[in-house]
């Protein structure tokens, strides 16, 4: 599977490195135009989006790659995951993703300096040994979608072989890992798909790989060694949800081994504030801007909490039931009252959920790491917060 | 740009020919007649020539109020017919700046001119938008075009509230007899800003949701009933808004009813309030005692000292 690229623009600072030229070559687009970063920032800012969709700005940033997701504030709890900002925009058209109106520019922007990403998160792993980071290039990005033309992942499993406190995550819509199937990955990748039932996937996710398909290439990945990880993000509220949800969490099982699962995340449909108003504009025909939502405490509009803890709950109830009592599942941005109804548990804060991370796959699988993970590590470590 | 100052006779302009026409009707004739009447055409519109009249580019009710008046030559700026149509509308913009300010609807319509005279989006979003004072916006421009496909008396109502693109791009696409209902409801009610937009922005999601015209929808859910009653416009909005809250938060609306019920069965005393936040997003109760007199507070404690009192708050806070 892969995505036409139509457009390339290259930012003249980087024109001349072999990644690029790699880029083009591979991509074969119909234009390349050689330009700077503020002329594509200013220039496209009236581009129709679809066509956004299908061009690429080959640049380096200034700022820094590794950095942890921005997460949410108090009250609210988030798993301090780490992301690399390699890769910004993403070339699948889902109605909901944040990405069309958090970011400033609708093309894609590949950044090309890989080793000053993979040097800051060498320093970063190095300085902080105690602390198990979970690292991922999925935030900003579909992690898979553009490897074809980059590269980046199997370069990043190779790297992430040999990190003694760290473990990478894929996070993908797309049925495209055949490429790294092959690859001696050491047991320190997770790839990861979002899923949602075929119904959601038809109408919301435009341009990504069917239910069947995600399922059977995990599946693959998992022959091929890899821990999987799930996600249920956004959980769509409609008439239908509960057969819908119930037979995905059913299909997933009965091809997938829980053993292997590193974690599963819920998270309910949120959108920031105008986020809605833009859905209703670029996806006519999605409904999602019509569910019964509220602005809640972080500003953002999500399900009403009775509607979203029963999504919780019911999703949270399914998993047991076809998978067992010993998958990893978390909420995503929630706040400690739902995970405490729906979970019988709450983290005190994200600090202690990251540790709960690491404690969870320390007894699951050993083998990654060199010691036992404690508390208080994670409790202090918050400073490495301090990524910027 | 050269232009000569003359005066002109009324017959040699072509008044039929609205090519660069934004100005609506909604202004003060009897005003512009009556200044027309005592001083004659202070500010000279503009005009074209063309092969066998002049074309007007800017001043279309001053030349009209003057024909009207029974003037036969005025004084008019006249432009070399090599106008770029582009330089036409600037001078448009800019000449009309000079007198007053364009209203909403005139925007739209001038949007609208530049396009069908083939400007680029470009140009019209980047150039002319930021001339009438609008953001340059694709969104933006979309929203002010909206208006041209509105029936006059929601137009009138939006320009008379002073609204902003936002709160009436909900209106778009929706279909004549929809229109038509809300006609009616501004009519009805006359409502505030902020109730118009409630109402059509909730009534226009509800449709949207359930792919069902508003007008419809308004009938199924007792909406154009309830416009329809004989009770004070105050009563009758608040049931509309009620019946589009039911349809909109159908959860919510259940729960608190149901809260709304337990609490009506403690059968408190009037000073004693409780209330909580409706959304359930704030897991509390707020419980307020307005008292004037001692036997008040008195009563209030009782209340709050029942047993029935205790089990009603638990299963308050158990649903928030």
């Amino acid at each position: 599977m892969g995505y036409k690229i139509t457009r390339v623009f290259v930012d003249n600072h980087v024109k001349k490195k072999a990644i690029v030229k790699d880029f083009i070559e591979k991509s074969k687009p119909r234009k390349i135009i050689f330009t700077d970063q503020a002329h594509v920032k200013e220039g496209l800012k009236t581009y129709p989006f679809d066509d956004g969709k299908r061009s690429v700005f080959l640049s380096q940033s200034k700022g820094r790659y590794f950095k942890t997701c921005p997460g949410m504030e108090k009250p609210y709890i988030c798993c301090n995951l780490g992301v690399l900002n390699i890769i910004s925009n993403c070339p699948m058209s889902c109605s909901y993703c944040f990405l069309q109106f958090y970011l400033n520019s609708p093309v894609t922007t590949v950044h090309t300096d890989f080793s000053r990403v993979t040097s800051e998160l060498k320093v970063t792993s190095k300085a902080h040994p105690e602390i198990f980071f979970r690292v991922t290039t999925g935030e900003l990005s579909d992690s898979l979608a553009l490897d074809r033309e980059t590269g980046f992942s199997a370069r990043l499993i190779e790297i992430f072989k040999d990190i003694p406190n760290a473990i990478l995550e894929l996070k993908t819509k797309t049925s495209f890992v055949n490429h790294l199937l092959r690859l001696n990955h050491g047991g320190r990748t997770v790839i990861s798909w979002s899923l949602n039932p075929q119904r959601v996937i038809d109408k919301e996710e435009k341009g990504t790989a069917s239910l069947e398909k995600r399922i059977t290439t995990a599946s693959k990945a998992q022959e091929a060694g890899y821990l999987l990880g799930f996600h249920f993000d956004p959980l769509i509220h409609y008439p239908q949800w509960e057969k819908d949800y119930e037979e995905t969490v059913k299909l997933l099982f009965e091809k997938v081994s829980p053993f292997r699962i590193a974690w599963i995340s819920l998270g309910s449909l949120r959108f920031a504030p105008g986020m809605e108003e833009e859905i209703k504009r670029a996806h006519p025909s999605s409904k999602l801007p019509y569910g019964e939502m509220v602005v809640a405490s972080c500003g953002k509009k999500r399900y009403v909490k009775p509607i979203r803890l029963r999504l919780y709950q019911k999703m949270i109830d399914w998993i047991k039931k076809y998978g067992g009592q010993d998958v990893l599942v978390y909420l995503c941005m929630e706040t400690p009252e739902a995970w405490e109804k729906t979970m019988s548990f709450k983290p005190e804060s994200t600090a202690h959920l990251d540790f709960v991370f690491a404690e969870s796959l320390h007894q699951r699988f050993e083998y990654l790491f060199t010691k036992k993970p404690l508390l208080n590590d994670y409790l202090k470590g918050m400073e490495y917060k301090g990524l910027e | 740009m050269k232009f000569d100052l003359k005066k002109i006779s009324l017959k040699e302009i072509n008044l039929d020919d609205d090519y660069f026409r934004f100005s609506d009707h909604r202004f003060d004739r009897k005003e512009l007649l009556d200044s027309l009447d005592r001083h004659g055409v202070l500010f000279p519109p503009a005009v074209v020539p063309n092969e066998t009249s002049f074309r007007i580019l800017t001043g279309f009710r001053r030349i009209s109020g003057a024909k009207e008046i029974g003037l036969e030559k005025i004084p008019v700026y006249i432009l070399n017919n090599d106008i770029r149509v582009e330089e036409a509308f600037s001078f448009s913009i800019e000449e009309n700046k000079t007198t007053r300010t364009l209203n909403l609807f005139e925007k739209a319509t001038a949007l609208w001119r530049m396009e069908e005279s083939g400007l680029s989006e470009d140009k019209i979003i980047n150039t002319f938008m930021p001339l009438m004072g609008l953001q340059s916006s694709p969104r933006i421009k979309e929203d002010v075009s909206a208006l041209l496909n509105l029936p006059e008396n929601l137009v009138d109502f939006i320009l008379f509230k002073n609204l902003a693109p936002k709160n009436f791009r909900h209106l778009k696409g929706i279909s004549p007899p929809s229109l038509g209902f809300f006609e009616n409801f501004v009519r009805t009610i006359l409502p505030s800003a902020s109730d118009f937009i409630e109402v059509t922005k909730g009534l226009s999601d509800l449709s949207r949701k359930h792919d069902q015209e508003v007008k419809e929808l308004a009938r199924s859910l007792g909406i154009e009933a309830a416009l329809a009653l004989k009770e004070g416009k105050k009563e009758r909005l608040e049931k509309i808004k009620k019946l589009i809250a039911a349809q909109k938060f159908p959860t919510l609306t259940k729960i608190n009813q149901n809260l709304e019920k337990k609490v009506k069965n403690l059968e408190s005393p009037p000073s004693l309030k409780i209330s909580w936040d409706q959304t359930l997003e704030r897991s509390e109760v707020t419980i307020e005692l307005d008292i004037r007199e001692e036997k008040e507070f008195d009563r209030c404690l009782e209340a709050l000292k029942r047993p029935k009192f205790k089990k009603t708050l638990k299963e308050i806070l158990k649903n928030l």
